[in-house]
């Protein structure tokens, strides 16, 4: 867990991620909360917090008697917030941070543009 | 459930609970915190009918609260409880045979899982298991609230992270209302829903796990950009050196602006700055 974020967010955002990547695939069952819990060492309280929140994003759907499972389309639908919040505000923030060190976008834009051809030719 | 009315008690000159008044509704474990002389034993004593008030009520489930009337739904278990001198296994037996709604099977897993030695007589028991075995014997019994008076206090950590494993167990397979006091404010966090805290007699404040994940939280970053913030939010404590602060806020959660950090704060860190002084230079 870091510091910056409540938990329950945290824990949204590592069940999330773990969509994203195919860890979970659609109609998967999720890990229940009591593991959760146990897993990162957090109150059960804020586990069954972090379900209910993906539960009402429509990321997560209930089947009675087994669990939480991933809903269909869950992968887009983060996908697309999280391209959201990247493009406002992680780029705005490496924005401000470069202009505090001096760096001008020309510069940015050339290590970008190298940096992403590096990772191309993997 | 537990309703508590401008409750007041005084000793001799002293006032332990002042005008107090509190409704526990729903089921939970919840942790009463305070510092040491808060009232907290006061509380609990009142709440089991062990002693009287100076003014105000309690009822449990409707039913008043007295020393001539002490609610068969409450057990309340001191710290350094003591039980007789046989062996655990007579104990735990006696105890069932002496009560209608005992759980022997409950009690004997618990005890299997904490590893007590059933052969063994009370005295022959640690510190630690003496309370282990008194509190399981407790928490077999399915009354409907259960007072718990610093339980974990002189345990070592792993004895107190199996007696929290043994509350949270407990209340999974008897959902009550469990109150447990404790300095220990952090491990405690990883069971308890809801948060008692009191001070000098008076309730400070009531609230869940949740909202103080999401409410509690400091503020970092350079003098000049913090005071503005705190304008409009509900800072209980702040610690300034030279240019540069930290402001604790309980409030909602702000999205700082660039060259303020935000950072969750710890219950402990909470309960200090809401009890101890305001401002730490």
């Amino acid at each position: 867990m870091n510091d910056n974020q409540p938990i329950y967010q945290q824990v949204v955002e590592r069940i999330e991620s773990d969509i994203i990547t195919g860890v979970y695939q659609t109609d998967d069952l999720i890990i229940s909360t009591t593991q959760i819990a146990k897993l990162y060492s957090i109150n059960p309280t804020t586990a069954v917090r972090a379900i209910g929140k993906l539960f009402d994003a429509g990321i997560l759907y209930k089947r009675r008697g087994i669990g939480m499972c991933v809903a269909e389309g869950a992968r887009e639908k983060i996908t697309a917030r999280r391209k959201q919040a990247f493009l406002n505000q992680t780029i705005d923030s490496l924005l401000l941070e470069s202009k505090t060190l001096g760096i001008t976008t020309e510069q940015l834009i050339e290590v970008i543009s190298n940096k992403s051809g590096e990772s191309n030719n993997d | 459930m537990i309703e508590i009315t401008k409750l007041t008690k005084k000793y001799a000159n002293v006032t332990a609970i002042d005008n107090l008044s509190l409704t526990l509704q729903q089921e939970g474990i919840y942790c009463l915190l305070g510092r040491n002389g808060a009232g907290k034993t006061t509380l609990m004593k009142l709440l089991a009918g062990y002693i009287k008030a100076t003014q105000g009520t309690i009822t449990i489930e409707s039913k008043l609260v007295s020393p001539g009337n002490m609610p068969e739904s409450v057990n309340f278990i001191e710290s350094g409880s003591q039980q007789f001198n046989m062996k655990v296994a007579e104990l735990v037996e006696t105890a069932a045979a002496l009560q209608d709604d005992f759980d022997l099977e409950f009690a004997w897993e618990m005890i299997e899982r904490f590893e007590l030695d059933p052969k063994k007589r009370f005295k022959q028991l640690s510190f630690g298991m003496k309370t282990m075995l008194t509190t399981i014997i407790s928490l077999s019994n399915n009354s409907k609230v259960m007072l718990l008076d610093e339980p974990t206090l002189g345990f070592d950590a792993i004895m107190r992270d199996s007696f929290n494993n043994l509350l949270y167990r407990s209340y999974q397979a008897y959902p009550r209302l469990i109150i447990v006091s404790t300095h220990l404010i952090d491990e405690i966090a990883k069971i308890t829903e809801r948060f008692i805290i009191i001070d000098k007699g008076c309730l400070l404040l009531e609230t869940s796990i949740d909202e103080l994940d999401e409410n509690a939280y400091t503020l970092s970053g350079a003098s000049s950009l913090i005071h503005p913030l705190l304008e409009q939010l509900n800072c209980i404590g702040t610690t300034e050196i030279g240019s540069v602060m930290a402001a604790h806020i309980y409030d909602r959660r702000i999205t700082p602006p660039e060259g303020v950090s935000i950072e969750n704060m710890s219950l402990q860190d909470f309960f200090i700055n809401l009890v101890g002084g305001k401002t730490n230079a």
